[in-house]
């Protein structure tokens, strides 16, 4: 039931060269339900990794609070696994040895029980077989399935996604998007997933809060009442492309203040 | 290929231009490959073996290319060839010994040198306590040559094996040092923050990530380090020991025994280029992740 709260945060950074900061986060309030998955929507650039690093516990607020299962948050830890973009694993490590990471230097597992458990994990992700490559023998969404599978093998109840699927063609990303929301219905976990892209937010989320460009804001918060399980076929439910169309006008008038150099 | 065609051409300027356009291409590199690499070090030799025997050089001392080969000969096996060409040497067959006592001192000297460069290296790079505490004064010694370091060294440790190892340690610390820090400071910061998000205390993380993180830019400072283990144990040997390649090179050239003085040039030419190619073959196999160096 590891819910996330965070409550009046803002988040400044050094402008370097410059004795000045910069605002990037400002005052933002969001709740996220235990085993609720919530998309975070916004334009380039308008704080979202900020925010899941945040959470995340690699970046301190300038003001507030950010709480997992009533916890404040102070540092990174196995609780909260974190899914990057560019996969981000280990490069001189097997694929198995990535996703055995986790429990080893916990000390939790050893040997043949954290073996089986990694095959386990790779299965789930369908990387059987794989155990034994290197990381730049995969393709990109193969890398992002060792990302999400030596997550998994930590079984944290928070998950933190940051454009997991951004850098991947079109028909990768949708498998992976079936895959996701496939682990997902079978273990529910706490979600949040940072994206761009509109149709991956409703597809994948029970509520997507949608970012106003800088300083970033949550500006609203829709509800997404799609049937689940869901799969990519939702994308024609007349409901679906009502929402999309909403967010569609919402995201536009931010890209507009972007472009049109608000603030700075 | 437009070097061999060029050599080629000269002896028919008029047709040139026809001629290398019909020329198949393979003709021209196998001239490139197996006959070009070969005409400077065939002159060279020619004219050495010449100057040699006519005893052109050094009043006669400098020995023909011919007699360096028969000493360097003598020195590996005690083979003494004809006693009039190379006289025999008291260092008749014993080349091993002499590059045994060598390659231990590199051993320990350049073990000892870059297990604490490393060491501190991580130190250094990874944490800003340990920076401000090794940083400045390794950079203040830095500077200071090594060969500066022997009259200390020599009071220090006396003649033998001591010497010699302790400069090999303290020249191949710092390129080791160097690279270390900064094989650590340009590490992925992002694997860094996915190893604490994945449970890794900070010294797992030092270990198991930013160490192999760094292991491409340590390895660099291994081979130059490599080098100049060579170089020093040579300079300490010179001065400080009574055995060694170094030893024999300076002590041949004490009786005048050229032949053997440049038999142990061309040893330890053989030693450095073998030790370069054992260090780059020990961590060929742990860096095959890093040559195409994406993650
Ligand atoms: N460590 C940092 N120091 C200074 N500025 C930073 C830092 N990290 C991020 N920023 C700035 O904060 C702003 C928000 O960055 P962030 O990466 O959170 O945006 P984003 O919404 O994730 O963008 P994108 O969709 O392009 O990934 C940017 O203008 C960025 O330049
Ligand atoms: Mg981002």
């Amino acid at each position: 039931m590891a819910g996330i709260v965070l409550d009046g945060i803002d988040v400044e950074f050094a402008k370097p060269g410059a004795k000045t900061t910069v605002r990037v986060l400002d005052d933002i309030n969001l709740e996220v339900a235990g085993e609720e998955f919530v998309c975070l929507l916004g334009p380039s650039g308008c704080g979202k990794s900020t925010a899941l690093n945040l959470i995340a516990g690699f970046v301190p607020p300038t003001r507030g609070q950010a709480a997992v299962d009533g916890r404040p948050v102070t540092g990174p830890g196995p609780d909260r696994g974190v899914v990057f973009q560019d996969a981000n694993i280990f490069p001189w490590m097997t694929v198995a040895k990535n996703v055995a990471f986790g429990p080893s230097v916990q000390g939790r597992l050893s040997g043949r029980e954290l073996d089986e458990r990694v095959s386990h994990y790779l299965d789930r992700v369908g990387l059987a077989g794989f155990g034994d490559h290197l990381p730049h023998e995969l393709s990109g969404g193969m890398r992002q399935r060792v990302g999400l599978a030596r997550v998994l093998v930590n079984d944290p109840p928070v998950l933190l996604m940051d454009e997991p699927f951004g850098a991947l063609d079109a028909q990768t990303r949708i498998t992976m998007q079936e895959l996701l929301l496939e682990l997902w219905d079978r273990d529910r976990k706490t979600v949040l997933f940072v994206t761009h892209d509109i149709d991956e937010a409703l597809l994948l989320g029970d509520r997507v809060a949608v970012m106003s460009a800088r300083p970033g804001r949550i500006k609203t918060v829709l509800d997404v009442p799609l049937p689940r399980p869901r799969s990519y076929d939702a994308m024609a439910d007349p409901a679906f492309v009502e929402l999309k169309n909403r967010l569609f006008h919402e995201l536009r008038d931010e890209e507009r203040h972007v472009h049109t150099g608000e603030g700075e | 290929m437009s070097s061999a065609t060029e050599t080629a051409a000269s002896t028919g300027p008029v047709r040139a231009p026809a001629r290398t356009a019909t020329r198949p291409a393979r003709k021209g590199n196998a001239l490139r490959r197996f006959v070009l690499p070969f005409v400077v070090p065939v002159i060279v030799l020619a004219i050495w073996e010449y100057v040699g025997r006519e005893q052109l050089l050094a009043d006669g001392l400098f020995p023909a290319a011919s007699t360096c080969v028969m000493a360097l000969l003598d020195w590996l096996f005690g083979w003494q060839v004809s006693d009039a060409f190379t006289p025999s040497a008291i260092y008749s067959g014993t080349w091993l010994v002499h590059m045994g006592a060598s390659v231990f001192r590199i051993l320990i000297g350049y073990g000892i040198g870059s297990l604490l460069a490393i060491a501190l290296g991580l130190l250094s790079g990874a944490s800003s306590i340990g920076r401000s505490l090794v940083d400045p004064t390794v950079s203040a010694i830095r500077p200071i040559s090594v060969t500066g370091w022997i009259p200390l060294a020599l009071l220090l440790f006396g003649i033998g094996d001591s010497p010699a190892i302790f400069l090999t340690a303290l020249a191949t610390f710092f390129p080791v040092y160097v690279n270390t820090v900064s094989g650590v400071r340009l590490a992925d910061a992002n694997l860094v923050r996915a190893a604490a998000m994945l449970g890794a205390s900070k010294r797992k993380i030092l270990i198991r990530v930013t160490l192999p993180a760094a292991s491409p830019s340590i390895v660099t400072g291994l081979r130059v380090a490599s080098g100049i283990a060579w170089t020093t144990v040579v300079v300490a040997e010179i001065l400080g020991a009574k055995s060694g390649l170094g030893y024999v090179l300076i002590d041949s050239y004490n009786q005048f025994r050229l032949d053997y003085v440049i038999a142990a040039m061309i040893s330890l030419g053989a030693c450095g280029y073998l030790t370069d190619r054992l260090v780059q073959w020990v961590f060929a196999d742990s860096l095959r992740w890093s040559v195409r160096g994406d993650s």
